[in-house]
């Protein structure tokens, strides 16, 4: 997994394989009353095919708001998003439903309570990304198509014909997954898939996510609160604070040893951690509104408060092999 | 009928702070009048919880840890059948005691935390007038005195710039800071039992351990026990001195944290524990709980886990014993693990 | 009850066979109807009320229209109801009249909201200025007192039945624009939408396919309970003289004309067909209850 400054990327240097999924500098402002909003900024990440990345951040740090720009359903105020090299992001998110780019990237969503229509039945939710984006044309094909995903997700057929009111939280989950994967996609984006689930049917889930990437040779971007969740499932996790990246790192990595101070303070925060000393964040988060921009955004909460810090914003800089993060202090 | 008794039960000097059982609850049973038929949400559950330690009440959703709480509380509806042999708090027994009596405990002896705090404050009352409202209930308070003692109760619960936030709407403040005010509300009468259920569910997990934090630092404080009734086995364990394990109605298991991390005896406590992430464990170290939890509306056998479990035998239908492995340490099964499994 | 030794999940004791949406309705209605006896009652006379609209010449004793010198005979055996001041039979003329006021109201609501609904779902999806002009609509609407703004209405666009439907169809409609447009922004930026877009549906099919069916059930309660308020908006521009002219029988029409013999103790003139307007709206309130609670399952514990 690299990131690459836009500076540097020449045809000379770009890789022979293109990754999944790439994001450069992709930034969403929303003017509000007080000022401008700045939800998401100056976001850069790269993944490869069949890789998979952990975003993980608190609420309010931007990741809804990210997944939601990757996945074409707002349009970013700036930046570039490459879907297996092809610009995505230029295109307004109301006209992106009828480009073959749609299939390409999909979501599976936090809620399955809130994310199946309640007047479809499964097999209508699952068939109707297929009936507008897929190659499947035909009752037959479609029937076939959606009976094969249900079996690739371990829903059995006769749960097909139900409503969503009547399924458990686990076979609603199921049902999410199959829907994204009908279609299938080169990037499936996975907005906290496990946390409204039991923790055994979570476990259930997660094994069925790591199986299918295996076997689709898919790109996940896995976006959670719970690191735990991410260590088990993710090659690499990027951290997010305030709308932007603070670090990126393999995920076995950043647990041995985090470099931010925000993820220090993350993983220390965790019960049954890898962190025992508790590492408390006192203070409030900065306003997301008309930010400093020569100021760290985590400063003010963080244990480190240097002049420095309020004089210039860290940017994005690997501090170990592999390892990137935004700060002029990490922890080596 | 006995009167209730309107003062704690005195505390002997010469019992050890843990021999008092604060809370004690002996075969408690529930169930519920519905449409769909009767429905045996808790069948004799037995758990206590003695003064200053803090009990976990554990399992999946729809074990039946919230109903044995507000069972406790006396909060379920009319539709609920409550019985049990004993269910005793600060020293006042539930069972016989007239309803204004408990009205008064609730609030003032015993506290309860929610889920979703910002639902459980008022929404059209700033929130330092709920604090005062409450001060002032469980104190003979001026107005002015009310003022400052809820100034006092928001800075305690390190909720910044409390004068600000004096006249904030629940609205305005964030799902954390909610809680916070909830547990400043919960704490104002100070409390000898807490009940809180899933008080971090849907939090950040820094605020998360903020807010564990909190109630950790007031439990030691005034010797206040603490029922912690969540699904999250890591938090749990990192936060409760002893647990209660719950599956479909029954208290599966009792014992400490230490006992729950490496030697639980009952199948179904191990199986929790295998299936809960830590910073340990890989993916194929993690294992499911085969099977579902069963209906409660159905006739159910003695053992409501035998279904699910791999080490079931015809023994399995007569009536669950309850083992006691050792003084802290109970188990509703026929077979239990002894040392590891 | 089966032990499972394999890990497949299964809840023990639970139906096997998931029923479908029909025998759900089915089952929700029949408990309704057997649990609470008002809405059984309401469905029963909204029964009949059918059957008098469908059939009403046809079961009728007599002609509603033929008048005879037996003027302003009190209830008898001969004529169940009496006979109004032209000796016409008042049993007969209430069961006719059936077919009108529910064909008005029927039709009046139906128009209202068809129309409505669509204009307040693409006010409540697309917001913006969809939004605001339908609002300024809405509100220029309900500026005026309704029930004067329908007799305007007939008053100038003349003196006919259809024209009644208009003015009642239009004074309605702020109702049902306003509910489907906060419906529909609920449900605006419901999981299952987003997921929609992201299955390539374009705006116009997300509103038509994906969420107007889930507002229709409570819009459908609200649809009951508007009949009843028709019936009446109707009953009254009749009873002024505005819209059904005389001797169509219409309950409006014969209230008014039995005003005329209240004082004077031919009460049966006017008693039957308020009566039946009184239990024509009645029937509905309480069928738009019921409708609520078959439709709405969650509602149940």
């Amino acid at each position: 997994m690299s990131i690459e400054p836009i500076s540097i990327r020449t045809p000379a240097r770009a890789p022979t394989i293109a990754p999944a999924l790439v994001v450069k500098g992709l930034g969403k402002r929303y003017p509000t009353a007080g000022g401008l909003l700045h939800a998401v900024d100056d976001v850069a990440l790269s993944i490869m095919r069949g890789r998979s990345l952990g975003l993980v951040g608190e609420s309010g740090c931007g990741k809804s708001t990210l997944v939601r720009l990757i996945a074409r359903l707002i349009d970013p105020t700036a930046g570039s998003i490459m879907l297996s090299g092809a610009e995505i992001g230029d295109v307004p998110a109301r006209r992106f439903g009828t480009r073959p780019e749609r299939a390409r990237i999909q979501v599976v969503f936090q809620d399955p309570s809130d994310s199946l229509n309640p007047q479809f039945r499964v097999f209508d939710s699952i068939a109707d990304p297929l009936r507008r984006l897929g190659s499947a044309r035909g009752r037959d094909a479609i029937a076939e198509k959606v009976n094969a995903t249900a079996t690739a997700v371990g829903l059995p057929p006769e749960l097909l014909m139900r409503y969503p009111h009547q399924l458990s939280g686990g076979q609603k989950a199921r049902v999410g997954i199959a829907r994204a994967i009908v279609v299938d996609p080169d990037v499936l984006i996975l907005d906290e898939p496990t946390s409204a689930l039991d923790v055994s049917v979570q476990v259930v889930i997660l094994h069925l996510l790591a199986d299918l990437r295996q076997r689709l040779n898919m790109t996940y971007l896995f976006v959670s609160h719970d690191l735990n969740v991410v260590r088990l499932i993710c090659d690499d996790v990027a951290v997010m604070y305030l709308g932007r990246i603070v670090e990126v790192a393999p995920v076995a990595q950043m647990f041995a040893a985090p470099a931010h101070p925000y993820t220090r303070a993350l993983l220390s925060a965790i019960p049954g951690g890898p962190v025992t000393e508790r590492i408390r964040l006192n203070g409030e988060p900065r306003s997301p509104i008309d930010p400093d921009p020569n100021a760290c955004r985590f400063l003010g909460r963080c244990p480190i408060g240097a002049d420095l810090c309020s004089q210039k914003a860290p940017r994005l800089a690997e501090v170990a092999p592999g390892q990137h993060a935004a700060c002029h202090f990490p922890t080596t | 009928m006995s009167l209730p008794a309107t003062m704690p039960r005195p505390i002997v000097a010469s019992d050890p702070p843990e021999k008092v059982a604060l809370v004690d609850v002996q075969d408690l049973s529930v169930s519920f009048r519905t449409r769909d038929g009767v429905v045996a949400a808790l069948d004799r559950v037995s758990f206590s919880v003695a003064r200053g330690r803090t009990l976990g009440m554990v399992g999946e959703s729809g074990s039946g840890k919230s109903v044995s709480a507000y069972a406790l509380m006396h909060l379920l509806g009319a539709a609920a059948d409550v019985s049990a042999t004993r269910m005793t708090l600060a020293g006042i027994d539930l069972l016989t005691a007239r309803p204004d009596a408990i009205r008064a405990l609730r609030g003032k002896t015993v506290a309860m935390i929610f889920q979703n705090a910002r639902m459980a404050l008022n929404p059209i009352r700033p929130i330092g007038l709920q604090l005062m409202d409450v001060l002032r209930r469980h104190r003979a308070l001026t107005r002015a005195d009310a003022r400052d003692a809820a100034l006092a109760a928001l800075s305690e619960v390190r909720i910044p710039d409390p004068k600000r936030r004096f006249d904030a709407y629940p609205f305005e403040l964030s799902g954390g800071m909610c809680q916070r005010v909830m547990i400043a509300l919960a704490f104002a009468s100070e409390p000898e039992v807490l009940i809180a259920d899933e008080p971090t569910t849907g939090l950040d997990v820094t605020t998360q351990a903020t807010i564990m934090d909190l109630i950790a630092e007031k439990a030691a404080r005034r010797a206040m026990s603490t029922i912690l009734i969540t699904h999250d086995l890591a938090l749990a364990a990192e936060h409760c001195d002893d647990f209660a394990v719950m599956h479909a109605g029954h208290v599966v298991e009792r014992c400490t944290t230490e006992t729950l991390k490496n030697a639980a005896a009952h199948p179904y406590t191990s199986l929790l524990v295998g299936a809960t992430p830590t910073a340990a464990s890989s993916l194929s170290g993690l294992s499911a709980i085969p099977g579902n939890l069963p209906d409660l509306r159905a006739t159910l056998p003695a053992c409501r886990f035998a279904h699910r479990c791999a080490h079931r035998r015809p023994v399995c239908e007569t009536p669950l014993p309850r083992r006691v492995l050792d003084p802290r340490h109970v188990v509703a099964c026929h077979m239990p693990w002894k040392g590891t499994p | 009850m089966t032990h499972e030794s394999t890990p497949l999940p299964r809840r023990v004791g639970a139906p096997q066979r998931a029923p479908s949406s029909l025998a759900q309705f089915a089952a929700n209605l029949a408990h309704v109807l057997r649990t609470n006896l008002l809405t059984a009652f309401a469905a029963l006379i909204f029964l009949l009320m059918i059957l008098a609209a469908l059939l009403g010449p046809q079961i009728a004793p007599y002609d509603p229209l033929a008048t005879s010198a037996n003027t302003l005979n009190p209830p008898s055996w001969s004529h169940w109801f009496g006979t109004d001041h032209l000796g016409r039979d008042v049993l007969s003329r209430v069961i006719v009249a059936t077919r009108i006021d529910l064909g008005i109201a029927v039709s009046a609501v139906a128009i209202s909201f068809v129309i409505g609904l669509t204009l307040g779902a693409c006010a409540g999806y697309f917001g913006g200025w969809t939004d605001r002009l339908t609002g300024r609509f809405v509100d220029t609407i309900m500026a005026f007192p309704l029930f004067v703004l329908a007799m305007a209405i007939v008053a100038a666009l003349g003196n006919t039945v259809w024209n009644i439907v208009l003015a009642t169809a239009i004074i309605n409609l702020p109702f049902y624009i306003r509910f489907a447009r906060a419906e529909v922004n609920i449900r605006r930026d419901a999981g299952y939408v987003e997921a929609a877009r992201l299955g390539g549906n374009s705006a116009p099919r997300i509103l038509a396919v994906h969420i107007i069916p889930n507002i229709l059930p409570p819009m459908m309660v609200q649809v009951s309970l508007n009949l009843g308020w028709a019936i009446l908006n109707a009953a009254g521009l009749s009873f002024i003289g505005l819209g059904v002219r005389p001797p169509t029988p219409e309950w409006g029409i014969m209230v008014s004309e039995g005003a005329n013999y209240i004082f004077s103790g031919e009460w049966w003139v006017f008693f039957f067909p308020g009566a039946a307007l009184v239990l024509a709206v009645f029937c509905f309130n309480l069928l738009g209850d019921g409708l609520r609670d078959i439709l709405d399952p969650k509602g149940r514990t």
